[in-house]
């Protein structure tokens, strides 16, 4: 569990970011660890679907994709939206670390990839890692 | 087209035969001559028959005349018939006569031999003497040349005829004929003199007129043609002229290739004998060097086993111990060399130029080689010649090698007496001079010459007795070359040798130069491990396939400090691990069946994966460590692993590590009040998922059972209750495998877990 928030507080601000997963107490948390990383432009969705519309609408910065999700699934929704938007910065957030998953997530193209239970400094890697592609 | 072979019937006129107008008339004229001719003939034949018949009938009447005067005659008398005779003649035409009468002749004309005559009987009256025989002879020119004579005006004038005619006729045919061919005549000349334009003048309706006019089409044509040709020939000159060109460059191109390839092929040749030979060198120090592996190996192998042995007193045991390891290091020297070689034979033996401090490096190689040199009781020292420089720009790791490997091989061969290394330094040249003199055996004159290069010791059978690659100096030299300066000998059989390194120190200008050691000690730098051994915190990941090494390097981490040490055996693993635990530090290995190292590190690096990877590798490559640091490995340490440069990796990479209970005090308290009530919802919503997970277990709903414990350990520990996840991680596992034979066990624990977390925050 590396250093905490780093991330400048002003390009944080900045960022929106949609935050999908079919749990709604997990939605709350990534949105308050979201919140305590200075990033208020915050939207979510209760599943692939909605997750989809929501981008095509969007086209957050960064979004945050559970994988086991009803309608569309995280896998399918990722293949949607890179196909949306080629560069799209999507983080594929799973109970499941098993290889396959990620690398079928990282072949479709997703940008990180976190297991639960993650920690803030999971997805402050995530936000940083964002900002980096974002300057390069 | 060859102008010479065409015949120009230009003095055709000067030749009568090639002149149709003469021929024809010629022709015609002996036409008109036979025929003319033949008809004169006639004409006079049948004259002559005329003149023949008169004459004939003339002499018959004439005879006939006589007869009856001479009959009529009343006195018949000789002279009477005579001068009737002459009378008569003169009424005809006869131009002499003979007549003999009664044996007397009279002529009468002139008579001469040219002359024919004919002959009649006269009847003559018997009264006549006594003969009445009477006979005329009348003489005449003969009738031809008569007839001749009398149509030769007629002759003369036919053949006069025949000339005019002939030469009105050549005027003619000259007009008629002769002049059209005349006018293609000239044209076909002109056209043979190669004038394609010139036409020929229609003058006539008749077959001239057609031949003209062909004739004008044929020019045309030809013309036509004849252009086509041209520009045909045109083309082709200049498609000659492009393949001769061609044919030129190419022939040049040719004797190039040739001699290219006489060069090659001498090169070839060249390079074959030297690959021959240093094959067969290379052979046998490959027989060489396995021999070399084997010897400390099966003592390795030999004291090992000795261990197990246990009725060994356990000085028996620190003996092998100890036999263990020098032969071990002895067969990492080995391997070590072997790996310089072949880097300097592929060229990729890499310098790196660093400023460094020669006093330091001569201190190590002093603690080194003094304690060799003390246990065959030599005496080992250092001689400095001041001033020398503080510092100096060099390769520290090559620089070092190369000392060490001249200091071992001196005290090597050295039975009595000291090695000694004498430094000196020339600030002018910019070079640094190492003496390594040894008071040992020597070489001699032949053998140093063979000394330095590859693969060969001085004497093979000094290899059975001190042992070593052989390479040791080969690769010195190579190095002592590529820091820019050279190794030299100067040796004495029997008297010891010197052996001179020398190296470039890079400008020397701003550096400082010292008179004796005293200022050097001070700037000592304190030897990393010891602060960091033993006292290191946080977790590894360990991913490593080889048991052994395993073991190895879990007791390194264990002796360095108090760390918590995961291991797996593949990549794949690692990266599963990684992904859903923390981890401080991952050391992967980069040979690993299932998914290589170096596979896992690029994907975690893919899922934003943030902490440093240290690759484990047995491979010394530069490029190959490039490799591993451009997939995202944020160091290497190479197998065998020194334990010093173990530690102090270790040391570096955890040293900024911040313990996770801090990261809470962190938050902004905002967040800390958000987050305490999230904690408070996910904690009251234990019971209710308690007794949801009781009924579906009950009535054997494994499907809803997943869910839920799959949902626990989601979030247990992003909530503040790790064991809750750490206990749900097992028996998820269970659910999915289908085993429920340890299900109880888990589930029992999991539910004493919500229990407590339940009880803690003041549920029941």
């Amino acid at each position: 569990m590396a250093s905490l928030p780093t991330t400048d507080g002003l390009f944080n601000s900045k960022l929106s970011v949609l935050v999908a997963d079919d749990q709604l107490v997990m939605r709350d948390l990534l949105t308050a660890l979201l919140r305590n990383l200075k990033i208020h432009k915050i939207d979510s969705a209760a599943d692939g679907t909605q997750a989809i519309d929501q981008f095509r609408k969007t086209q957050h910065d960064i979004v945050f994709l559970d994988i086991d999700m009803p309608e569309t699934d995280g896998l399918g929704a990722l293949k949607k939206m890179i196909e949306i938007k080629p560069d799209a910065f999507i983080v594929m957030v799973s109970g499941n670390s098993s290889i396959d998953n990620v690398k079928a997530a990282l072949q479709l193209g997703s940008k990180g990839f976190i297991v639960k239970p993650y920690s803030t400094s999971k997805i402050n890697d995530m936000i940083n890692k964002h900002r980096k592609n974002v300057i390069e | 087209m060859n102008s010479d072979k065409i015949i120009v019937a230009d003095d055709w006129t000067s030749n009568w035969q090639a002149n149709i107008a003469v021929k024809i008339t010629a022709i015609v004229l002996w036409g008109v001559i036979v025929v003319t001719f033949i008809t004169l003939v006639a004409i006079v034949l049948s004259h002559e028959k005329e003149l023949k018949a008169d004459f004939f009938s003339a002499t018959k009447e004439f005879r006939d005349e006589m007869n009856v005067h001479i009959a009529d005659m009343k006195s018949p008398d000789i002279n009477k018939i005579v001068k009737f005779l002459e009378t008569e003649m003169q009424f005809h035409s006869f131009d002499s006569i003979e007549a003999d009468l009664s044996g007397k002749v009279y002529s009468f004309g002139k008579i001469h031999d040219d002359l024919d005559f004919t002959s009649l009987q006269l009847s003559l009256p018997n009264s006549l003497e006594k003969n009445n025989n009477g006979e005329l002879r009348f003489y005449y020119q003969p009738f031809r040349s008569k007839s001749i004579d009398e149509t030769k005006n007629l002759i003369i004038g036919v053949a006069v005829a025949i000339s005019l005619f002939g030469l009105f006729l050549t005027w003619v045919i000259h007009h008629v004929l002769s002049k059209p061919f005349q006018v293609l005549i000239d044209a076909t000349k002109k056209v043979s003199t190669g004038d394609l334009e010139t036409r020929v003048d229609i003058f006539s309706q008749d077959e001239f007129g057609h031949l003209a006019q062909f004739f004008n089409e044929m020019l045309i044509r030809i013309n036509k043609h004849q252009n086509e040709l041209l520009a045909i020939n045109e083309d082709l000159k200049r498609e000659n002229s492009e393949r001769v060109d061609a044919e030129r460059s190419l022939v040049l191109y040719r004797d190039h290739l040739e001699k290219t390839v006489e060069e090659r092929t001498i090169d070839l040749a060249i390079a074959r004998d030297q690959a021959l030979k240093a094959s067969k060198t290379k052979s046998s120090f490959l027989a060489n060097m396995s021999h070399e592996i084997r010897t400390p190996l099966t003592a390795i192998i030999g004291f090992g086993e000795s261990l197990l042995d246990e009725k060994q007193t356990e000085s028996d045991k620190f003996d092998s111990v100890q036999a263990v390891i020098r032969n071990g290091r002895h067969l990492l020297t080995i391997i070590n060399d072997i790996l310089d070689m072949s880097k300097m034979e592929a060229d990729k033996l890499d310098i790196e130029t660093i400023s460094m401090s020669p006093f330091h490096l001569l201190d190590d190689i002093y603690s080194l080689a003094s304690m060799q040199a003390c246990d065959k009781n030599l005496i080992f020292e250092v001689n400095y010649e001041f001033p020398l420089p503080k510092l100096i720009c060099s390769d520290p790791t090559r620089l070092k090698q190369i000392l060490l490997n001249l200091s071992a091989n001196a005290i090597k061969f050295t039975s009595e007496g000291s090695v000694g290394i004498y430094v000196s330094c020339d600030k002018a040249a910019q070079k640094m001079t190492f003496v390594v003199k040894d008071s040992g055996i020597g070489l001699s004159s032949a053998a140093q010459e063979r000394l330095f290069k590859a693969f060969s010791q001085a004497d093979s059978s000094t290899t059975r007795e001190f042992g070593g690659t052989g390479l040791g100096l080969f690769i010195s030299k190579e190095l002592a070359q590529l820091l820019g300066g050279d190794i030299k000998i100067e040796s004495e059989e029997g008297v010891g040798s010197k052996f001179i390194v020398s190296i470039s120190t890079g400008p020397l200008d701003e550096i400082e130069f010292i008179d004796d050691l005293s200022s050097v000690e001070e700037s000592r730098p304190s030897p990393v491990m010891e602060h960091s051994q033993g006292s290191l915190h946080g977790s590894v990941l360990l991913a490593e396939d080889n048991p052994d090494n395993q073991r190895l390097i879990m007791m390194y981490l264990r002796r360095a400090g108090d760390l918590d040490v995961t291991v797996v055996e593949n990549g794949s693993l690692a990266v599963e691990h990684a992904l859903s635990n923390e981890y401080d530090l991952i050391l992967m290995d980069m040979q690993m069946p299932v998914m290589g190292g170096l596979e896992a590190v690029q994907i975690l690096r893919g899922t934003g994966y943030s902490h440093p990877i240290i690759a484990l590798t047995a491979n010394a490559m530069k490029e190959e460590q490039k490799s591993y640091v451009e997939a995202g490995c944020d160091g290497f340490l190479t197998k065998p692993i020194d334990q010093q440069m173990f530690f102090s990796v270790l040391s570096e990479r955890l040293k900024n590590k911040i313990d996770s209970d801090q990261s809470l005090e962190d938050m902004s308290e905002d967040f800390q009040d958000e987050f305490q009530k999230l904690v408070r919802r996910f904690v009251e919503r234990l019971p209710a998922q308690r007794i949801e997970l009781e009924e579906a277990i009950k009535h054997k709903q494994w499907e809803i059972v997943s869910n839920i414990v799959h949902n626990l350990k989601g979030m247990g520990g992003g909530f503040g209750y790790p064991d809750i996840t750490r206990l749900a991680e097992p028996l998820e596992k269970l659910l999915k495998a289908g085993e429920f034979s340890d299900f109880n066990i888990s589930y029992s624990k999991l539910l004493a877990e919500i229990d407590r977390a339940c009880s803690e925050a003041g549920l029941s």
